[in-house]
């Protein structure tokens, strides 16, 4: 026997063992109240070979599972509760990664016995990193390239170049906002690999809310002129202050908007609306567009989702917005939602936690408001 | 004003000139690398350095501890150009010693107006 503890009349009856031999992930079944062990593959004997001998049977139990016992128990403890069916966790064992499936056996055992399961993930992790690193790397190597286009661009539009024949200009205006479209989708593709690998960062600060707004529609002025849409702005209650990084939420209001324009007639209007919602802060940018369909309500916050009839080339979408938004407004301690009814319109609500009733503000980032 | 502009790009060297000379405002001095900034910065005093960050060879900060080495140079502005722009970069820049930084892709049209504004700041602070 390997281990200090005794299995013996511990083991349960069970006809499969041989069955779990035949596989090559690793597996480990134990008593869920004692955690000693009842039975390890083969696969996971391989694995653990150097490091049996060692412990007694419920600190090999806990070394693998990568817990202490008290979080192994608390695990258990979702599972007989029937908190959750399953138990995922990321286990680091011998330099390779697993991601263990955490279960209670039903039906076959008189005792009360976890099973847990390790898929060796290493490859997979390691080409994950490798497609971010590489996405990233492809996204700020076409900066520069597009620094140089949309420059030249912009001095010929600026006239530094000399006078241009109208038909031309037209085509270097094309060019020059499809050059913003690139640079949009690279920006975006970009933040998306941030807070994938949750290296977003924020700068938080107490911000008046109201200054968000204005900020917004300024940086939106040139976006809206080419839409022939007006932009109404409604402050309830002006006095809302977050904690919040005022670039990160500028530019979730600026998102908002321009969707909003992109969705609404020429000569129409969109509003956003700053008002209180118990004890949140709420920003709402108001459409009365063509709205959303219910079947694509649910993925609207998904990857690459575009809505509606107009294609991407008409609207500048990267499809990325929308998640990219969430993320940023859940980071931030938010709740983004929203309602749409086809032919009416969409009104997208920012919640955020009111500052003055927040745990976690910073006394001393106060200088924005000054 | 005189601009020593540091960058490895030759298109955006000559983006970056046409857009800061053509308000009449600026005269730009233009170095490939950090090496040739070094070697080439001679006795003139710019009123601002403009260095590009990611370059082969030594880095805009690197560019910048050197160039902090030659007396005419100790104290003259500095301002980065990156498209790397997380705020702990940014602070990350800031704390080796330049006022500012321009994102890329920059507006050519207000460039110059950029700098100044930045020199300004820099100035009052």
């Amino acid at each position: 026997m390997l281990f200090s503890d005794s299995l013996k009349n511990k083991v349960p009856q069970f006809d499969g063992w041989g069955t779990l031999d035949a596989l090559t992930d690793p597996i480990i079944v134990f008593h869920s109240e004692s955690l000693i062990l009842c039975h390890m593959n083969s696969a996971a004997a391989r694995l653990t070979e150097r490091s049996l001998i060692r412990s007694s049977s419920q600190e090999f139990v806990q070394s693998i599972m990568g817990l202490p016992e008290r979080d192994l128990r608390a695990h258990l403890g979702e599972l007989t509760s029937h908190e959750s069916e399953t138990v995922r966790l990321d286990v680091g064992l011998f330099g390779s990664q697993f991601d263990v499936s955490l279960q209670l056996a039903k039906g076959e055992f008189a005792e009360p016995v976890a099973i847990a399961v390790f898929r060796d993930v290493t490859g997979q992790l390691e080409a994950d990193r490798q497609k971010r690193e590489l996405v990233s790397n492809v996204s700020h190597e076409l900066r520069s390239p597009l620094t140089a286009i949309k420059g030249a661009m912009g001095l010929i539009l600026s006239g530094a170049a000399g006078e241009m024949p109208a038909k031309a200009l037209q085509m270097v205006q094309i060019c020059h906002r499809n050059a913003d479209r690139l640079i949009l989708i690279i920006n975006d593709i970009l933040d998306l690999d941030k807070i994938t690998n949750g290296a977003m960062m924020f700068d938080n600060d107490h911000v008046q809310l109201v200054s968000l707004v204005n900020d917004a529609v300024e940086a939106i002025e040139g976006f809206k002129s080419r839409f022939d849409v007006t932009i109404d702005i409604d402050i309830v209650d002006s006095d809302m202050i977050s904690f919040v990084d005022p670039n990160r939420m500028v530019q979730v209001l600026v998102n908002l908007l321009s969707n909003a324009i992109k969705f609404s007639s020429a000569g129409g209007h969109v509003t956003i609306r700053l008002m209180r919602h118990g004890d949140m802060n709420r920003m709402s940018v108001i459409d009365h567009g063509e709205g959303i369909a219910t079947e694509d309500q649910e993925r609207l916050f998904g990857r690459f989702v575009q809505i509606g009839a107009q294609n991407r080339a008409s609207t500048g979408s990267t499809g990325l917005g929308l998640s990219i938004v969430k993320a940023i407004v859940n980071n931030q301690g938010g709740v983004i939602s929203f309602k749409s009814r086809l032919g009416v319109g969409t009104t997208f609500h920012v919640d955020l936690p009111n500052a003055a009733s927040e745990d976690n503000c910073r006394e001393s980032d106060t200088g924005r408001l000054g | 004003m005189i601009v020593f502009h540091v960058e490895d790009d030759m298109d955006i060297r000559e983006i970056a000139k046409m857009s800061l000379e053509m308000t009449g405002d600026f005269t730009v001095v233009q170095y490939e690398c950090g090496e040739a900034a070094i070697v080439g910065s001679g006795n003139v005093t710019p009123d601002v350095l403009l260095l590009d960050v990611m370059m082969p060879g030594m880095s805009g900060p690197e560019t910048l501890s050197k160039l902090r080495e030659m007396d005419h140079l100790a104290t003259v502005p500095a301002i980065y150009m990156t498209a790397r722009a997380q705020p702990n970069e940014i602070d990350e820049f800031t704390r080796t010693g330049a006022l500012g930084v321009i994102i890329k892709p920059f507006d050519p049209v207000t460039l110059g107006q950029q700098i100044l504004d930045i020199v300004a700041a820099g100035a009052d602070a």
